[in-house]
């Protein structure tokens, strides 16, 4: 995504200017938009450069639902889809952030023009896969712009794994991977924190 | 000499005869021709040196995005329609072209001899046209470089009664991975990186990649003076702390169709016309996808080695429009890309993507006539203003149904539309669907290939940016040389046409090197 189509100004031609106020309304209101210590637990041991904690969070539970159920493939945590998103983000700054920026607030602000009595992240998987369907079908601009800003992303560095080839019949490049310092995988992110570990240790050992 | 940006460690400042922006068809057909008659050239390419030889083109689309493409991939118009796809390498946008090598067609050559353009018939462009075809060693692909949607391409338009006929290629030893997108691995692909470019080189000629111009220089008589650039950090894209000084006797815009209107406007050159940046036009690609029976593997050999030109010009009855106004070709996409292409997300479209082998595609490049608009934003960027609309809205909706009755007549148990909804088709008695499907304002994501227009050439100064000679209207000593000068698009892939402009201007400057020394 780029540019101003997720300006305010443009979402206000679409007519939801009210809803964006609502949006605002919420995401400014620290008892209602959630603090760092909410999001922090959805981090999964990552470490986001570019988004702050709250938008990796929100990040990292839209991409896991628009790749959905891992069978036979890398979860997108174990693909690091978010991270990977975050690095090109950091590269590109400028627009793109914002909008992702203002997308993934949306996300996790606008759930209650579809009914929802939560925001994106305390819905269950099933809630957040309807809620993305009604932004995909939306007669918004904003939200369609949004859905498919955070799809395109999303899909593009989950299959640009190797290891989720195998599930698309791709036998893969016939040359040697170079490692490439301003590219974007994995081998290009910074190590996961020992949060993972010792969020697998506690479960184990409570276990 | 090739310098890279992680080799500079020091500011220069440079004199030479032509200092040319932009290592692309029309930056590398300039450099060589003029380094070839003895002048001092300096190229200088904003991206990065990639070479085959050093295992650069890994053929990983995340790698080779965000090593070889301007936006590393992810740059769209400000409205979300359409996808830009430019070059920001060595070699420009040839790195990553599929080798189509069309010459403007005559008729188009005739209609913007009919603007008033001059010096670009297509009889004298034709000498030009051969010695590059022989560069590039443009031939039709043998049989055994078609892949299956290649060969299904063919049956379709045969059982339609449509005329398909080989593309042509600059292709020297195809190796058949099918990465042509990604940047060849094989130097098989004749792209700048390995034919012009090498050519001004061993001419002579210099090139400094990593390095990002800043603005044309003038004098006090509004001359083009030479240019400010600065040196980027490659991986990071952000300025390295050294700078580059050119004083040259003539400045080249060539950084392509997205970028010399942008050079241009942030040089904050003059703008009398106010045609800098108008007239955008970007060639909309339509792609639909069939689901087959049978495997296709799209994503195997060489993209188009078909096509048809059939419906390459619009047909208009009384005025109104009837169809055609595109080309019509198979489709290429690697597996990663392909899957972003595909609709929905979730189950749905890991289900779609467990076929993804079985998924053909055919493509069609937009005859676009109604331009959009290149802007500076307020901090400076770029922004791409363009709506798909009109007449060309009509191209793009009958271009989907002449694809899907191909997908059809080819054995496609079900039409797949890239749109946000996901639609589809199961029977070719569903294509008025196209009537009315949306596809504007982010429905539907049109790639958009071939970026031409803004710094457009004409006779008068009030209504064009540059004059036939390709020196601009209102600077003195600048010449363009790239598809920003195209009045209107070639209406087939355009390299082969930008490489020809550019041997005029070549020619044109020549000459006016030889009459300065002379004085």
């Amino acid at each position: 995504m780029s540019g101003s189509a997720l300006s305010r100004r443009g979402f206000l031609k679409t007519g939801g200017g009210a809803a964006l106020l609502l949006v605002g309304y919420q995401a400014s209101h620290s008892w209602i938009a959630g603090g760092d210590e909410d999001y922090r637990p959805l981090l999964e041991g990552e470490r986001p450069q570019a988004l702050s904690i709250k938008e990796f969070a929100v990040l990292s539970s839209v991409v896991r639902c628009l790749v959905g159920p891992a069978q036979g493939a890398p979860t997108t945590e174990e693909a690091r889809t978010a991270a990977r998103i975050d690095r090109e983000l950091l590269i590109h700054g400028g627009k793109l952030l914002q909008d992702l920026k203002d997308s993934l607030l949306m996300v996790e602000h606008s759930t209650f023009i579809d009914g929802y009595g939560e925001r994106f992240t305390r819905l269950n998987a099933e809630q957040q896969s309807s809620f993305l369907q009604c932004c995909r079908d939306s007669s918004l601009d904003l939200r369609r712009q949004a859905y498919n800003g955070l799809r395109f992303l999303t899909i593009f560095f989950y299959y640009s794994d190797d290891r989720s080839w195998p599930l698309l019949g791709y036998q893969g490049p016939w040359q040697p991977i170079k490692f490439y310092g301003g590219g974007n995988r994995i081998e290009n992110l910074p190590p996961l924190t020992n949060f993972t570990t010792v969020a697998k240790i506690t479960s184990e050992v409570s276990s | 000499m090739i310098i890279e940006g992680n080799e500079v460690d020091r500011s220069y400042n440079e004199e030479v005869d032509v200092v040319i922006i932009g290592s692309g068809c029309g930056g590398a057909t300039v450099a060589k021709q003029l380094a070839a008659e003895g002048h001092s050239v300096l190229i200088l390419e904003q991206g990065g040196y990639f070479t085959a030889q050093r295992g650069d083109f890994d053929q990983r689309s995340d790698n080779m995005l965000a090593r070889i493409d301007g936006g590393r991939g992810m740059h769209t118009s400000v409205n979300n329609e359409i996808a830009l796809m430019y070059g920001s390498c060595v070699g420009g946008a040839s790195v990553h072209y599929w080798a189509d090598s069309w010459r403007m067609p005559k008729d188009r050559c005739d209609q913007i001899a009919a603007t008033g353009v001059t010096g670009h018939s297509y009889e004298e462009l034709t000498p030009y046209f051969e010695k590059i075809e022989k560069d590039h060693n443009v031939h039709f692909a043998a049989p055994e470089y078609y892949n299956t949607m290649n060969r299904l391409f063919n049956e379709g338009a045969e059982t339609l009664g449509w005329h398909a006929e080989p593309t042509p290629q600059a292709r020297r030893g195809c190796a058949k991975s099918g990465h042509c997108y990604q940047g060849c691995s094989y130097d098989a692909k004749q792209s700048q990186l390995v034919t012009y470019v090498p050519a001004a080189i061993k001419s002579g000629a210099r090139l400094m990649a990593d390095c990002q111009v800043e603005g044309i220089t003038r004098n006090s008589k509004g001359e083009a003076t030479g240019v400010e650039a600065v040196f980027v950090d490659r991986h990071s894209g952000r300025p390295n702390g050294h700078r580059l000084q050119v004083k040259a006797r003539f400045v080249v815009l060539a950084a392509g169709g997205y970028s010399s209107a942008v050079v241009w406007l942030r040089s904050k050159l003059p703008n009398a016309s106010g045609q800098v940046g108008k007239n955008f036009l970007c060639n909309p690609n339509t792609l639909l996808y069939g689901l087959y029976d049978r495997e296709i593997k799209m994503w195997e050999n060489i993209p188009a080695a078909t096509g048809t030109s059939q419906y390459r010009l619009a047909a208009y009855k009384n005025g109104e429009y009837v169809e055609g106004g595109y080309l019509l070709h198979p489709n290429q996409l690697q597996p990663e890309f392909l899957a972003v292409t595909l609709p929905g997300f979730g189950v749905d479209h890991r289900e779609l993507v467990s076929q993804l082998p079985n998924i053909g595609s055919v493509v069609s490049w937009i005859d676009d006539e109604l331009p959009g608009e290149i802007r500076l934003g307020k901090n400076g960027e770029a922004e791409y203003h363009y709506k798909l609309r009109g007449v060309d809205e009509l191209k793009a909706r009958d271009s989907l149904k002449k694809q899907a009755q191909l997908l059809f007549a080819t054995g496609a148990k079900e039409v797949i539309v890239p749109d946000t909804v996901g639609t589809r088709l199961h029977s070719v008695d569903e294509i008025g669907l196209f009537d009315e499907l949306p596809i504007n304002d982010g429905n539907y994501l049109f790639g958009a290939p071939h970026p031409a227009g803004t710094l457009r050439m004409g006779p008068d100064p009030t209504t064009s940016v540059v004059a036939s000679n390709h020196e601009a209207h209102e600077v003195p000593n600048l010449f363009v040389a790239d598809p920003s000068v195209f009045p209107m698009q070639p209406s087939v892939d355009p390299s082969i046409s930008i490489m020809a402009w550019s041997y005029v201007a070549a020619k044109e400057i020549n000459t006016r090197l030889h009459e300065a020394v002379s004085q």
